[in-house]
């Protein structure tokens, strides 16, 4: 690992911190636990894309690791861990057969990935099943955030590729 | 950008599964069984069994010494007040069917509403039958 992609690296990961921490500041759009615009996914993405999977993966953890002591407590760190694996797993594998213009795509799966895994956190830790009533609300909020923050992302990697062949 | 054909395919997809889970949704709005009473869950385990014929207010304490107030008013019950970060419990209002249990994931709680009918299972705490799910 290079110095330069270190660096990188670490911008990448105070800009998710950031996104991740004022987003959390933001009051919840409905009062529905689980329901978000997930900002922070995407500099995942833009990770995934530009960086690759480990790199990805190592940047999310520590988003979610220093994210969870900063705006949250312990119980957030598990449904944060839940949802954020999930979604990086979803859209790590099917990143590679949709390519780079279909980020939105990727972003819409990740997103519902995100939603299933914190609902499945969230049946475990309170045993209740009936938890899985939130599920069509969930997935709803998951495909039109996803939408947003992976046409966000989109946009990100377009600039990035235009400043890398200057 | 890729061609805009593919993405007409994959917004159709998406807009299919949003129509599927607003049928889901309705669907369960208009079959979900009145409730009688409520079941308080803390950690799992069911602490507090209410009837949903009177009016009054309860306490329950976490373990991490926060606390959630509930109220039963009108056959319905809510959280009221709590010290959770989010307070997503309380500004989720009042439910009096068993369409949406109030849940506080923070305090590990949920509050859910079914039938009078519904034996609960002594052994797993599971509601045997009825309006759920």
């Amino acid at each position: 690992m290079n110095v330069k992609k270190m660096t990188f690296m670490a911008l990448l990961l105070a800009v998710a911190l950031t996104i991740f921490v004022a987003e959390a500041q933001l009051p919840p759009p409905v009062p529905i636990a689980g329901v978000k615009l997930g900002l922070a996914n995407i500099v995942t993405l833009v990770a995934l894309v530009w960086l690759g999977r480990e790199e990805a993966l190592a940047i999310l953890l520590g988003r979610i690791l220093l994210g969870s002591l900063f705006a949250g407590q312990a119980v957030s760190f598990i449904y944060s861990l839940a949802g954020g694996l999930m979604c990086f797993f979803v859209m790590a594998i099917i990143l590679a057969p949709l390519k780079q213009e279909r980020l939105w795509v990727v972003s819409v799966f990740g997103a519902m990935a995100h939603n299933v895994g914190q609902i499945i956190a969230a049946a475990l830790l309170t045993h209740t099943w009936q938890v899985i009533a939130y599920l069509p609300v969930l997935i709803i909020s998951g495909i039109l955030s996803g939408v947003f923050t992976g046409l966000a992302a989109q946009l990100v990697v377009k600039r990035l590729n235009k400043k890398d062949q200057k | 950008m890729g061609n805009i054909k593919s993405n007409l395919k994959w917004a159709a997809l998406f807009a299919c599964i949003c129509a599927l889970c607003a049928g889901l949704i309705a669907l369960r709005h208009y079959f979900v069984a009145p409730g009688g009473k409520a079941v308080i869950k803390q950690n799992g385990e069911i602490i507090r069994e209410l009837s949903l014929s009177e009016d009054y207010e309860i306490t329950v304490k976490s373990d991490d010494g926060g606390y959630n107030r509930v109220r039963v008013k009108d056959g319905s019950i809510a959280v009221v007040d709590a010290d959770c970060p989010d307070r997503l419990c309380v500004n989720q209002g009042y439910i009096s069917s068993g369409e949406l249990p109030v849940v506080c994931l923070p305090h590990k709680l949920s509050i859910e509403v079914m039938s009078n009918d519904n034996e609960v299972d002594s052994v797993t705490g599971v509601p045997m039958k009825g309006g759920e799910q």
